[in-house]
């Protein structure tokens, strides 16, 4: 078995030279400048039971990039890979994408077992739903489903899907487009731009000059060994205590809300930072405190989605050592929470952001977390873990605490002294 | 591990020295209505001094923008104004708003096209503001330095001023001058009735006639009327000094003290 990450190596320098994905260099890890469309799909195959959403207009490679990825990476044919795919559109129906019951049973005497043939797409391991915003908000459930308990039902019947890379495209709001649902929203893992080339990758795409089911077929393969080693090598990757403490703190700096019952944002229903639950707080208008700039909490999914793509790209780009994860969690961050978030409507509507750059607000939202946990925090983090050790009182802790005016120090450090104490 | 470990491991000995979250530095605002959400239901030049943006162009946006229908919202732009023509250099334009120059230090205001703005340089203390038009109520009132320039004014200008001066170049309504206790105010035009009316210090000069009741309760300061003064002029005071050309009937009635002259000549 060759190594499967100097074959991605090589993948990803195939694809370049034969002008199969084109994309701007717009994700930047460390010194690195990478494209997210491809590196967050190339992460996802390193992960299982994760999800990606590539999100743009048409004709910005999506779909075809997925297709190129499940070619190489399974090993099947590019068309034996489009034909695995589903769409969205009104009329699709469950027995479609999921399976049927197999009509021969009925005219054969004998079990009384009901038997369901599933489709091909229930069983593979890469499964792309296209278009998922074309399915109408009953169908989308099916998703939900699927992505919540990694297996599929139908009369009956149960098929465990095993360990699956699932791959979402979505395009902007259209007229024959339909709402995700925040539940389905929240068990997708990742959520990418899909950009349109830049006029010199418009002009390498004018150099293509054959068809992209020719051109697949010259791309390197992954035996099933490799592609199962995949989620092998992430796991052997560790993660620092630097960036598990920078992690953990992001979700609370995105989920405290003094005004919520139990301090939990995501307890919330009907009033929220955007109709006016934070007028008068103290940390309103804060611009170092995300809690008020953002009117939904963060689920455990999201620490858990940072973690493995934090890892996945640590592994995809080699930037493995102790200071260079921090930057991986950086740069992949805004993309695991921007499509689960509601940002403030003030702020993103004035430049820089013009109301359109969601995803740069909440990349500088989660740059003053990280950077406020590695600096400002320090102190305050200590008091706190000697006094949960016993090296100090409650007490004094609790008095100490009191003096830092930050969210986590206030509504989580101290209320868990108190309970204590 | 224990926590601590875990803390010392991810800082690497590293943990800076505290460093608290600035709040309420008023180095970020979004617009005058973030702002005004963020000063107290009373607000005092302090508090808003301290809230305000450091940088002069969000500052002036600040007075550019945002409806002030609420009292307590005119009094913060107020603060504002004064704020803001404090920092520049050159005279500050402004349309005419109530409360513009409230508690004014110094620098100068030009308010533009003014109908009516009342409260115009409450409690100044310093500085210059011109209203081109017509104040409202309560112009200067309570101030105690710098200086007033109006069209005209309505009821109550420069009540309970105590030091300054206020020019009106037209008419002003009643009540001009109330309570005074220093200062010095002229009126080009005519004014209203009960002019100098509790007055204790400080000068009052009009260039045309005086209403009624001038001088009502005067306790001292002078007031010179080179028009012709109403009824009852100088009715129960007890100190300073009237001068008109002339005056209507009852002058003086139960005067206690002070007195009243009549100017002769142009």
């Amino acid at each position: 078995m060759s190594d499967p990450l100097e074959k991605i190596d090589v993948l990803v320098a195939t694809l370049k030279e034969l002008r199969l994905h084109m994309g701007r260099l717009d994700l930047r890890v460390g010194d690195r400048h990478l494209n997210s469309q491809l590196y967050f799909s190339l992460a996802n195959a390193c992960l299982r039971n994760r999800a990606v959403l590539l999100y743009g207009g048409m004709g910005a490679n999506k779909t075809t990039l997925v297709n190129l990825l499940g070619s190489a990476f399974t090993g099947l044919d590019f068309d034996d890979v489009e034909n695995l795919m589903i769409s969205g559109h009104p009329e699709q129906t469950e027995e479609k994408m999921i399976g049927f019951i197999d009509p021969r049973q009925w005219s054969s005497s004998g079990g009384e077992t009901i038997e369901v043939l599933w489709t091909p797409w229930s069983r593979s391991n890469w499964k792309v739903i296209n278009e998922i915003n074309r399915f109408p908000s009953g169908k989308q459930n099916i998703f939900l489903e699927l992505l919540q308990k990694r297996k599929v039902n139908y009369a009956g019947k149960t098929l465990n899907v095993g360990d699956t890379c699932y791959f979402v495209t979505m395009n902007p709001d259209f007229s024959s487009t339909y709402p995700l649902d925040e539940a389905l929203l929240d068990r997708i893992s990742v959520s990418v731009p899909a950009i349109q080339p830049d006029l010199l990758g418009g002009l390498a795409l004018a150099e293509r000059d054959e068809e992209i089911r020719e051109l697949a077929k010259r791309l390197p393969r992954f035996g099933a060994d490799e592609f199962e080693a995949l989620p092998r090598l992430v796991a052997e990757v560790d993660l620092d205590s630097q960036v598990e403490l920078a992690v953990v703190s992001l979700i609370r700096d995105f989920t405290l809300c003094e005004r919520a019952p139990g301090y939990d944002k995501s307890q919330l229903s009907g009033t929220k930072p955007s109709r006016g639950l934070c007028a008068g707080c103290h940390y309103f208008n804060n611009p170092e405190v995300c809690c008020w700039q953002v009117d939904e909490g963060l689920s455990d999914r999201v620490r858990q989605d940072l973690r493995a793509y934090t890892k996945s790209m640590a592994l995809l780009t080699g930037l493995a050592d102790a200071d260079s994860k921090i930057e991986v969690l950086r740069a992949i961050a805004p993309y695991v929470i921007w499509h689960r978030v509601s940002p403030n409507r003030t702020v993103l509507e004035r430049p820089p952001y013009y109301g359109a750059r969601r995803l740069e607000y909440i990349r500088d939202l989660v740059e003053k977390s990280i950077n406020r946990t590695l600096n400002e925090r320090g102190d305050m983090n200590m008091i706190f873990s000697r006094a949960i050790d016993g090296e100090i009182s409650v007490k004094e802790a609790t008095r100490e605490l009191a003096g830092y005016d930050d969210p986590i120090a206030c509504l989580d450090y101290i209320p868990a002294l108190e309970q204590m104490g | 591990m224990s926590l601590k470990g875990f803390m010392k491991d991810a800082y690497k000995g590293k943990a800076r020295e505290k460093r608290r979250l600035k709040t309420r530095d008023g180095d970020f605002v979004l617009g005058f209505e973030d702002f005004v959400q963020k000063v107290g239901d009373r607000p005092t030049w302090s508090e808003v001094e301290e809230l305000a943006p450091s940088d002069e162009k969000l500052l002036f946006g600040l007075i550019k923008t945002g409806p002030r229908a609420k009292k307590h919202d005119q009094i913060v732009w107020g603060f504002l104004s004064s704020l803001v023509a404090e920092r520049i250099p050159e005279p500050l334009m402004l349309p005419a708003m109530d409360f513009a120059g409230l508690e004014l230090r110094k620098g100068s205001i030009v308010l533009d096209e003014s109908r009516g703005a009342h409260h115009v340089g409450e409690k100044m203390s310093g500085g210059r503001i011109v209203v081109k038009g017509e104040a409202g109520d309560y112009l200067g009132q309570e101030m105690a330095g710098g200086g007033i320039v109006a069209g005209s004014c309505d009821d109550y200008a420069f009540r309970k001023m105590r030091g300054g001066w206020g020019v009106v170049l037209g008419q002003a309504g009643n009540y001009l001058g109330l309570g005074n206790r220093g200062g010095r105010i002229v009126a080009k035009e005519r004014v209203g009735s009960r002019t100098g009316w509790l007055m204790k210090d400080g000068r009052i000069c009009v260039g045309g006639d005086a209403g009624s009741y001038l001088g009502l309760m005067m306790k001292g300061g002078r007031i010179l009327v080179k028009g012709r003064a109403g009824t009852r002029a100088g009715w129960r005071m007890r100190g300073g000094a009237i001068y008109a050309r002339g005056y209507g009937p009852e002058v003086g009635a139960g005067k206690v003290g002070g007195k009243i002259y009549r100017r002769r000549g142009p």
